[in-house]
């Protein structure tokens, strides 16, 4: 058992990998072949990625500063120890959903591809595969540097998948979606080296590392001066800002989705936008507490611009697959929102928003394929009164649409609820945490993108779905194979996700009891308010520290840190 | 009270709706087709046998009536703050309940006829019964939750069910429209809605009924020790957060009331609900009369320590009703779509019961919805049964003298319209006159407001009665008209003997009041104080100083009964005048004001301001907001592409690859270092 919990990670990673040089090697020519060999490997993946989160939920294997399944495995050092890069895997209560939703994505994708995508094929999955091998893997790691080599190589799939299979403008969106992505991250490069040289210089390990937990404690140790958070804070957000994307570095997105291929859309908008949300949780507000403090009505105000923004200019596209594109902008603006409220709420909402509006976000535009592939068009001057002609499609659009403008009973009321009670309670103290930056002012206005969203959305509705029926001469086009209505592989991509929505939404327990206590322990532990139980947790903290790093000095250290955390928070706070 | 059978009454009242309509969601396509309405109907009326039983353990129950029952954890904020999904059974909901499954029955069953053509069902048969379904979960979850977030789950899910429902004929654009429409100013009321529960959340902590009454009440008396131990914080932090209370809660009750301005189709959000007349008959009946417009009033009477904190708002909250119930009645004097008519009306009446709600009367205002759900019920689907009978033609200039040909409906509509009309001793004349009397008792102004109201009810009702029943027989061109079947005349006929008698639940029979022994604040007044003692407290007790003492002393006391009575006859006998004899009567008046016939007849232009003030100017934004994307950001992005660019295009020209120029270049190079080594030594 501790042999499977050890490797289990690591075999969800290179799953894909495995299954990608499948494909490439191990079928003919045939597309109904390729297809189905990507297939089996995905869902190898998505059983894989279940045994984890199982496994992760039962506590097997080695747990490490509150992160399970932990593995690792020496990668780079030199002679005499002074560089300390490692293979190091692991997730914890947050990281796992995204895992879950990644695993769940990708074979979705792949089989909504089997109608439209016929030349090429066997290039067009190995890609999809080797996408997914490094979405999973970012959400793995648990070194920068690994995560930095992950969370890189999601664009080189990407970019061909866009350029090769998408629409019209495909080279000038790929180009466009490359360029803004690779300065973030050149950015973001420049941060974590700085980071880790910080670390080396002046933190008590006394190597060069960049092994997170070890970065995170050096963080809320409170090491790091202020200024110099600062900059490593904005070094770091640069890239995961574009990816969001966040106002106003935005513009790649619109661009990137109406050209991609579905799946591609899907995958974007499903996990890749979350791989910066991500790093906003795992890495920049964990290890630079006060450049977030600092920096967190800016952000916020970004946010919310994004927020509205998004939604006005979503409301006046014509072509539904932007629309849904600029409601992402819209949404993603709420998940950071949540995340800068520094509260426990806020927070847990911002990582359900990530998984839910993965959910209801590829959903939509899953539906928005396969009516493009109905009826070749997306412009909604051309389309109308579909309701007639695709009922059940038009079942699924309406529950996409109400999860995705968060109706209460589905799954996008938790998250965007939890967003605005942790953005508007910021200040306030009654959670046991110390109150943070934002407040009643913030949620006020991020509030009226649930109205503004509702009207997009349901316009977006009303034009495609109801009035006279519409349709471009010639269509619905069924000469691949596609009947006027939905057929049954197309349901069966889509039932899975509107089941999904429907059971976060009336019981997300699992979820957050799962969410909080990750948040509490990797995010918020500095912000908490100390009362009788810090010493159990103090000895918590220890106790897992001995554990990681095995070193008697370093154990001291780390104590030392701890200690000095506690009494800098509690002289900081006046508890 | 008996826990676990009130706690199994309770749940068997949300699962029995939303199972029916599961069934015929997804047994109606492939197999029940024409049968899909048996599980809904099963279900909608095992829920109202349900909450009946419930009325009764509850009414048994006395003083202690109040239970939580806590179903499961939903989710959380942090900490060990839970918000649950939990279930408050109170006087309140158990009056709720029955009026809400009870009137959702005979829908139901009304629907099975209606919604078909010459015995076959109509398209999406089953779909409209699944939606009914939930509906009514829906309606029930509003009524039946515990906190303030299942409020709103169940809140914007009547709002979704009443948009897919207005819908219903999407190939309709007007219907399509409509329901976006509902949907969208429905949102916007619930921005204010949400913003308040966020801001109760900010200032208790918690978003559960009992808690956050609780530690308002005693916020507002400064009862510092108990506030502390009742949110566990200690005393310094409980007498801050009892001024906070005291301030906030004003604020808190505005936003709530954006919610139930838009829900309840008041001023200025009303324009949806005239709109939502594009829903099918049964529709408008349940969700557009009877129920779901109705959840603002009940927020308002569940959250009244919120309410009650400050009079001014209680004051806005009347001047707002009166504002509505006079203003919608002028509305409803020139249309003449049968169905639009009741539809202003039901904006009117709301507003009698928001004057209520803020002259402190919840009571009254309840015991008005309760029958207001009743005769308005009854009025839109005798309205539907007309519509049914003349091929779908609903416009009372085009048919007329109908009461030989439809002669149930014309009875039992009559009885509607007179129990709308405030005719004595029917429903709406009890209900609506307590309601006047409170805000009599407010202000005189409003008081006058209501019975003025009254008058223009009574007189539009009965226009539309006479020009629709009355005079020569017309129907609209090849249409037999037949009256309808018994699945649409039994509810007709139950719903009516509703119309009569369901005011006496409100009424109870003493010396001195109406007649001598008719005395209003009855049982359902008493039954509801524990609900309703917020506002109690800080009404003037006009109703306890009155007792009369004989016939004429009664008579000198409750003037304003008879008032009122007057006034209602008055309003039937001006529309029979000027509908029945002398039909030139309102010609000479149009053409003798056309302008302000304009006015009305395009309801004060409202639409058309909406769109000009806030629709177009948003469009605006959003499409400057696309077009800066696309030129100012995207240029900014291309502007600090072309820098690298020009560099690189600059240092280009040098590599010519000439070696004479390398040569040169060189030469030059070493010269100049040679230069500046001599010049610096």
């Amino acid at each position: 058992m501790d042999f499977v919990s050890n490797w289990i990670l690591t075999a969800v990673i290179f799953m894909p990998i495995v299954g990608a040089a499948y494909v490439w090697f191990g079928s003919s020519s045939r597309v109904s072949q390729i297809r189905s060999n990507a297939m089996i490997g995905s869902m190898l993946t998505l059983l894989l990625v279940i045994c984890a989160a199982g496994l992760l939920s039962q506590g097997q294997g080695q747990t490490v500063d509150g992160y399970g399944l932990y593995h690792t495995s020496g990668w780079m050092a030199d002679g005499d120890n002074r560089i300390d890069i490692n293979y190091t895997l692991g997730i914890d209560g947050v990281s796992v959903w995204l895992l879950l939703l990644t695993g769940l994505l990708c074979p979705l994708a792949i089989w909504a591809s089997f109608s439209s995508i016929t030349n090429r094929a066997k290039e067009y999955y190995c890609l999809l595969l080797l996408l997914e091998s490094g979405m999973l893997g970012v959400f793995c790691s648990l070194d920068l540097l690994l995560f930095y080599v992950f969370f890189e190589f999601t664009l080189i799939p990407l970019f061909f998948l866009i350029g090769t299979w998408g629409g019209q403008e495909r080279a000038r969106a790929a180009t466009k979606f490359f360029l803004f992505t690779v300065a973030g991250s050149v950015l973001t490069f420049a941060g974590v080296l700085y980071l880790a040289y910080h670390q080396y210089n002046y933190g008590d390990s006394g190597v060069f590392t960049l092994d997170i937990p070890t970065l995170v404690r050096y963080g809320q140790s409170g090491l790091i001066p202020a200024g110099v958070q600062w900059w490593i804070f904005l070094g770091l957000v640069a890239g995961f800002a574009v990816k969001v994307p966040l106002f106003p570095v935005h513009t790649w997105l619109p661009l990137a989705h109406t050209e991609a291929p579905t799946a591609g859309s899907v995958l974007l908008a499903g996990v890749l936008l979350k791989l910066g949300t991500y790093g906003f949780i795992r890495l920049a507000l964990p290890i630079l507490p006060e450049g977030a403090e600092a920096f967190a009505h800016f952000m916020a105000v970004m946010a919310i611009a994004g927020v509205i923004y998004g939604a006005l200019a979503a409301w006046v596209q014509e072509d539904v697959k932007k629309l849904v594109a600029y409601s992402s902008v819209s949404h993603m603006g709420f998940c950071v929102l949540g995340m800068f409220s520094l509260k426990m709420a806020g927070m847990t909402g911002s990582v359900m928003y990530m998984v839910n509006h993965g959910l209801s976000t590829a959903a939509l535009f899953l539906v928005v394929g396969m009516i493009y592939e109905r009826y070749h068009t997306r412009d909604m001057n051309q389309l109308g009164g579909l309701a007639k002609q695709m009922p059940v499609m038009a079942v699924f659009l309406i529950i996409f649409t109400l999860s995705s403008i968060g109706l209460p009973g589905l799954n996008g009321f938790i998250g965007e609820m939890l967003v605005l009670i942790g953005t508007a309670s910021s200040t306030e103290t009654h959670d046991g945490m110390i109150a943070g930056p934002l407040g009643m002012a913030y949620a006020v206005p991020a509030a009226t993108g649930i109205v503004l969203g509702a009207i997009y959305m349901l316009w977006m509705c009303r034009r495609v779905l109801f009035g006279p029926v519409n349709e471009p001469p010639g269509t619905p086009d069924t000469s691949a194979g596609l009947s006027p209505d939905l057929n049954g592989r197309e349901i069966g991509i889509l039932t899975p996700i509107a089941i999904l929505c429907l059971i976060i939404g009336v019981w997300p327990k699992p979820m957050i009891d799962s969410i909080q206590p990750a948040i509490e322990q990797h995010v918020l532990a500095s912000r908490i308010i100390e009362g009788d139980n810090n010493a159990a947790e103090a000895d918590n903290i220890i106790r897992e520290s001995q554990h990681a790093v095995g070193n008697k000095n370093l154990k001291a250290a780390v104590i030392e840190s701890e200690n000095d955390k506690l009494a800098d928070s509690g002289e900081r706070h006046g508890y | 009270m008996n826990e676990s059978l009130i706690t199994n009454l309770s749940v068997l009242i949300l699962l029995l709706p939303a199972a029916g309509a599961i069934c015929a969601g997804a047994l109606g396509p492939r197999h029940l087709k024409g049968n899909s309405h048996w599980p809904v109907i099963f279900g909608v009326g095992g829920a109202a046998l349900a909450a009946i039983t419930l009325l009764f353990q509850v009414v048994g129950a006395g003083e202690d009536s109040s239970l939580l029952i806590v179903l499961y954890q939903w989710f959380g904020a942090g900490g060990n703050s839970w918000f649950n999904v939990e279930l408050l059974i109170d006087p309140l909901t158990a009056v709720m309940l029955p009026v809400v499954t009870g009137i959702a029955t005979l829908v139901v069953i009304y629907s099975k006829e209606y919604m078909r053509h010459h015995d076959h069902p109509e398209r999406g048969y089953e779909r409209f019964f699944a939606f009914l379904g939930l509906f009514v979960f829906s309606m029930c979850i509003l009524v039946l939750g515990g906190n303030f977030l299942l409020l709103y789950l169940g809140w914007e899910a009547v709002g979704l069910c009443s948009y897919l429902l207005i819908g219903f004929y999407y190939q309709k654009p007007s219907a399509a429209a409509a329901a976006k429409k509902a949907f969208l100013v429905n949102r916007i009321g619930d921005f204010g809605f949400g913003l308040g529960i966020l801001l109760i959340y900010n200032t208790f902590g918690h978003l559960d009924y009992a808690t956050v009454f609780e530690a308002a009440k005693l916020g507002l008396d400064h009862d510092v020790e108990a506030l502390a131990s009742l949110i566990s914080i200690d005393v310094i932090q409980a007498s801050e957060l009892a001024l906070t209370i005291s301030s906030r809660l004003p604020i808190i009750a505005l936003l709530l009331l954006c919610g139930a301005v838009g829900k309840s189709a008041q001023l200025p959000l009303y324009v949806w609900l005239p709109d939502a007349m594009e829903g099918p008959s049964p529709v408008s009946a349940l969700i557009h009369a009877a129920t779901m417009v109705t959840a603002g009033i009940y927020m308002m009477v569940r959250c009244g320590v919120i309410f009650t904190a400050s009079d001014s708002v209680m004051m806005f909250i009347a001047i707002l009703g009166a504002a509505t119930a006079i203003f919608a009645a002028t509305i409803a004097l020139v249309q003449t779509d049968m169905k639009r008519i009741l539809a202003y009306s039901t904006i009117s009446q709301l507003g009698y019961m928001f004057l209520g709600v803020g002259c402190l009367a919840a009571g009254s205002a309840v015991f008005h919805l309760m029958t207001h759900a009743f005769f308005k019920a009854l009025l839109f689907l005798g309205a539907g049964s007309v519509m049914h009978a003349m091929g779908g033609v609903i416009d009372v200039r085009r048919f007329g003298g109908l009461k030989r040909i439809l002669p149930v409906t014309y009875l039992t509509m009559l009885i509607g319209s007179a129990a709308l009309a405030g005719f004595p001793l029917l429903a709406g004349f009890w209900s609506k006159d307590e309601i006047v009397h409170a805000a009599f008792n407010r202000h005189v102004l409003l008081g006058v407001v209501g019975l003025v109201t009254a008058l223009l009810t009574a007189f539009y009702t009965f226009r539309m009665m006479f020009l629709a029943f009355w005079g020569e027989e017309r129907v609209p061109e090849g249409v037999s008209a037949h009256e309808s079947g018994k699945w649409i005349l039994i509810p007709l006929g139950t719903l009516s003997i509703g119309a009569i008698f369901s005011g006496y639940v409100g009424v109870h029979v003493q010396g001195g009041g109406f007649l001598g022994f008719l005395e209003p604040h009855g049982s359902l007044h008493h039954f509801l104080e524990p609900v309703t003692a917020p506002f109690a407290a800080h009404a003037h007790d006009a109703h306890a100083a009155e007792v009369g003492h004989g016939f004429f002393a009664a008579i000198a006391h409750h003037w304003l009964m008879y008032l009122s009575a007057l006034l209602s006859i008055l309003g039937i006998a001006v529309a029979y005048v000027c509908y029945v004899r002398r039909p030139w009567l309102p010609q000479v008046l149009r053409a003798t004001f056309p302008q302000a016939h304009h006015v009305l007849l395009n309801k004060y232009f409202v639409d058309e301001f909406y769109h000009a003030a806030i629709v177009s100017p948003l469009r605006k934004l959003g499409r400057f907001c696309y077009q800066a994307d696309v030129f100012l950001i995207d240029g900014i992005v291309w502007t600090i592409t072309v820098i690298p660019r020009m560099f690189g295009q600059s240092w280009r020209t040098l590599q010519t690859g000439t070696l004479q120029g390398y040569g040169l270049g060189m030469a030059a190079g070493l010269a100049l270092i040679i230069v500046l080594v001599m010049m610096t030594t």
